[in-house]
C-alpha cells in the first residue's frame, strides 16, 4: 500500500473512531446546558489532564515547535515560560471550581458578571472571549487543511480537508457536547503525546545516538545553542502568553468541569511536567534536523515531513495524523466554549433561572454548529494567511481579564465600574496597538507590543476607576464568596 | 514549607529570565550531554516546577481537600 493510501486509511479510521466515541458520549448525556457545555461537572482526573493537555497542545505544537527550534534554536526557548502557566491558576482555579459548583457558572462571564453585578462586564468578557477564540480556532482549521493536503500529496485538497474536518467536529459536538469533546480529547492527547515521544527516540537513533546529535549541533550550528544576540524585548513579551493562555475561556471552563477540587489541583501540577517533556522532545526533533538534513531546508515548516518521509514514511504519516488530531482537539473545545459564550453571555439571552430549559439547551447546541459553519467559511478564505499571527492575536487578548479576575478574589476595593473599564479600555488599547487604528498607535511606542499595552491599560483602568467609584453594590458578593470559600466563618447575623 | 516552595519557584522564574541575558556567562561546553546555555534554562524551568510541586503538597492540595470536604466530596 502506498504511503498516501495508508495516510487516507488512517484518517478514515481515525474519524470513524471519533464518531464511535461521540456516539457513546451521546448515549450517556442528558439534555441540559450544564451537561452539554461542562460534561455535568463530573470529569475525572485522567480525563481532565487529557482534555487540558489536548486543548493546550495544538497543530502548532506538533508541527511548528520542531520547526521553530530548527529555525531559531535557543531563540524559541521562551516557550518554556509556559511552565509558569499553572502558577497563576494556583491562586484561582480551585476557587473557580468551588464557586462554579455552588453557583452553577458555565462561562467566565457568568462568574465575573455575577460577582461584579454588571451586564457591561458580562458583555466585555464575552466579546474578549469570542475575539480570542475565533482567530485561534480558524488558524487551527487552516493548519489542518494544509496538513490534510500535504498528508495526501494533494489528493485531498485544502477545501475538502477543511470541509471534512468541520463537518466531523460539528457532528460530534452537536450530539455529544462537552463529554464527546473530552473523550475524544483524551484519546487524541495521549495518541499525539506518545507518537511525539517515539519520534524523539527515533531521530536520536538515526543521528547515531545522543552524543553525535549534540556534537554536530554545537559544532556546526553553534549559534543555535547560544542566547548571544537573540534576546530582545520580544523574547520576554512572548513570555506573557502563558498568562493570557490560562484565561482563554475553554481553558477556564475546564476548571468548572472537574469532579473535585483535588482533581483541579492535580491537573495543575501534572500539566507543566507533561509540557516540559513534550517541548523538550520537540527541541530534540528540531535539533536533529541539523544532523539528519545536512543540505538544509528552504521551508522550515516542513521539518517533520522531511525528517520522516524517507526513513520512516508510514510512521511519518501517523505523526502528521497526530498533528491533525491535535488541531481538531483544540478546535472542538474552542467552538463549544464559543457556543456557550454566545448562548449564555452575549445579549443577555439567558436568564439564570431559565438555564436548564430545553429551549436554551437546543439553542446552545445549534449555536455551536452555526459558529462552526461560520468558522468553516472563514477558513476557506484564509488558505494563504499567516496562522502564527492569528494564534498569537487570539492567545494575547485574554491577558485583559487578569486584573478583574485577581481583583475579584484579592482586592476588596475592586468595583463594577473598574472591572468594566478595565476590560473595555484594555481591549480598545490592545486593538489600537495591534491594528494601528487611526494612527493612534504612535502614542504606544515600541518595543512593547499589543499584549503588554493591553495588560498595562487594563491594570491602570481597573485600579484608577475602582479607586474613584463605589463598591457598595458588590460588598455582599465579596462576603458571599468568602463564605463559600471558607475564608470567613459565616455569622448568624449575615 | 509553602513559603520555601514559592521562593524556589521565584528563583526558577528569575533564572529563566536572567540566564538568556548572560547572567551565568555564555558557556560553550556541554553539561550532562546538553549544550550549557539551553541546559541552564531547562534547569531553571525544572527548579520552577520543583517549587510548584512543593507548594502543591504543602498548600494547594490541603486547600483543595478542604473545599472538597465542604461539599462532602471524597478524593
Amino acid at each position: 500500500m502506498s504511503v498516501v493510501n495508508f495516510t487516507i486509511l488512517i484518517l478514515i479510521v481515525y474519524l470513524v473512531g471519533l464518531k464511535v466515541l461521540s456516539y457513546f458520549a451521546h448515549r450517556i448525556s442528558t439534555a441540559s446546558s450544564e451537561d452539554y457545555f461542562l460534561a455535568g461537572r463530573n470529569i475525572g482526573l485522567i480525563a481532565l489532564v487529557g482534555t487540558t493537555m489536548a486543548s493546550i497542545f495544538s497543530t502548532g505544537t506538533v508541527v511548528s515547535s520542531p520547526s521553530e527550534f530548527y529555525r531559531q534554536g535557543t531563540g524559541y526557548f521562551w516557550v518554556f515560560f509556559f511552565a509558569f502557566m499553572p502558577v497563576v491558576y494556583f491562586f484561582l482555579a480551585t476557587k473557580m471550581w468551588r464557586l462554579g459548583k455552588s453557583k452553577g457558572y458555565i462561562t467566565p462571564g457568568d462568574m465575573l458578571g455575577d460577582f461584579y453585578k454588571s451586564k457591561s462586564v458580562v458583555f466585555w468578557c464575552a466579546a474578549i472571549g469570542l475575539l480570542a477564540i475565533l482567530p485561534y480556532a480558524v488558524a487551527q482549521l487552516v493548519a489542518i487543511g494544509k496538513t490534510f493536503e500535504s498528508l495526501t500529496d494533494g489528493r485531498i485538497t485544502y477545501f475538502w480537508g477543511v470541509t471534512v474536518v468541520s463537518a466531523s467536529i460539528a457532528i460530534y459536538m452537536y450530539f455529544g457536547g462537552a463529554r464527546a469533546v473530552v473523550w475524544t480529547d483524551v484519546a487524541q492527547g495521549f495518541i499525539f503525546a506518545a507518537l511525539l515521544i517515539i519520534a524523539g527516540f527515533m531521530v536520536v537513533s538515526w543521528s547515531g545516538g545522543w552524543e553525535p546529535l549534540i556534537t554536530n549541533l554545537t559544532e556546526k550550528t553553534a549559534a543555535r545553542t547560544s542566547f548571544a544576540g537573540k534576546i530582545r524585548w520580544n523574547y520576554y513579551e512572548l513570555g506573557l502568553l502563558p498568562l493570557s493562555f490560562s484565561f482563554l475561556p475553554y481553558i477556564w471552563q475546564r476548571m468548572y468541569m472537574a469532579r473535585s477540587a483535588s482533581h483541579v489541583a492535580k491537573n495543575l501540577v501534572a500539566v507543566p511536567i507533561i509540557f516540559i517533556v513534550l517541548f523538550f522532545t520537540t527541541w530534540v526533533i528540531g535539533s536533529s534536523a541539523h544532523t539528519l538534513l545536512p543540505e538544509g531546508l528552504t521551508d522550515a515548516d516542513r521539518v517533520l515531513g522531511a525528517l520522516f518521509s524517507e526513513k520512516a514514511p508510514y510512521f511519518g504519516a501517523l505523526l502528521l495524523v497526530a498533528a491533525f488530531a491535535a488541531g481538531m482537539s483544540t478546535v472542538d473545545s474552542q467552538m463549544l466554549s464559543a457556543g456557550s459564550l454566545l448562548t449564555h453571555d452575549l445579549g443577555g439571552i439567558v436568564r439564570r433561572s431559565h438555564r436548564e430549559s430545553s429551549g436554551v439547551f437546543i439553542f446552545g447546541k445549534w449555536s455551536t454548529v452555526i459558529l462552526m459553519a461560520l468558522l468553516y467559511w472563514w477558513a476557506l478564505t484564509l488558505q494563504t494567511a499567516s496562522i502564527l499571527n492569528l494564534i498569537i492575536l487570539g492567545v494575547s487578548l485574554t491577558i485583559i481579564y487578569i486584573p478583574c479576575v485577581f481583583g475579584m478574589f484579592y482586592w476588596k476595593k475592586a468595583t463594577p465600574a473598574g472591572a468594566a473599564w478595565s476590560m473595555g479600555g484594555g481591549l480598545i488599547v490592545f486593538c489600537i496597538k495591534q491594528f494601528k487604528i487611526f494612527g493612534l498607535d504612535a502614542y504606544l511606542p515600541p518595543p512593547m507590543g499589543a499584549i503588554t499595552y493591553g495588560l498595562l491599560a487594563s491594570i491602570v483602568f481597573f485600579v484608577a476607576v475602582s479607586l474613584l467609584t463605589s463598591n457598595t453594590r458588590i460588598v455582599h458578593m465579596q462576603r458571599e464568596y468568602d463564605e463559600i470559600l471558607g475564608e470567613v466563618t459565616p455569622q448568624p447575623a449575615d | 514549607m509553602a513559603n520555601i516552595g514559592w521562593l524556589i519557584m521565584a528563583i526558577g522564574f528569575l533564572l529563566q529570565v536572567l540566564v538568556p541575558l548572560g547572567i551565568l556567562g555564555r558557556p560553550d561546553g556541554l553539561i550532562i550531554g546538553i549544550p550549557a546555555q539551553p541546559f541552564y534554562v531547562l534547569v531553571a524551568t525544572w527548579v520552577l516546577v520543583a517549587g510548584l510541586v512543593i507548594v502543591y503538597f504543602s498548600w494547594l492540595m490541603p486547600y483543595a481537600r478542604r473545599l472538597d470536604a465542604s461539599l462532602n466530596i471524597e478524593d
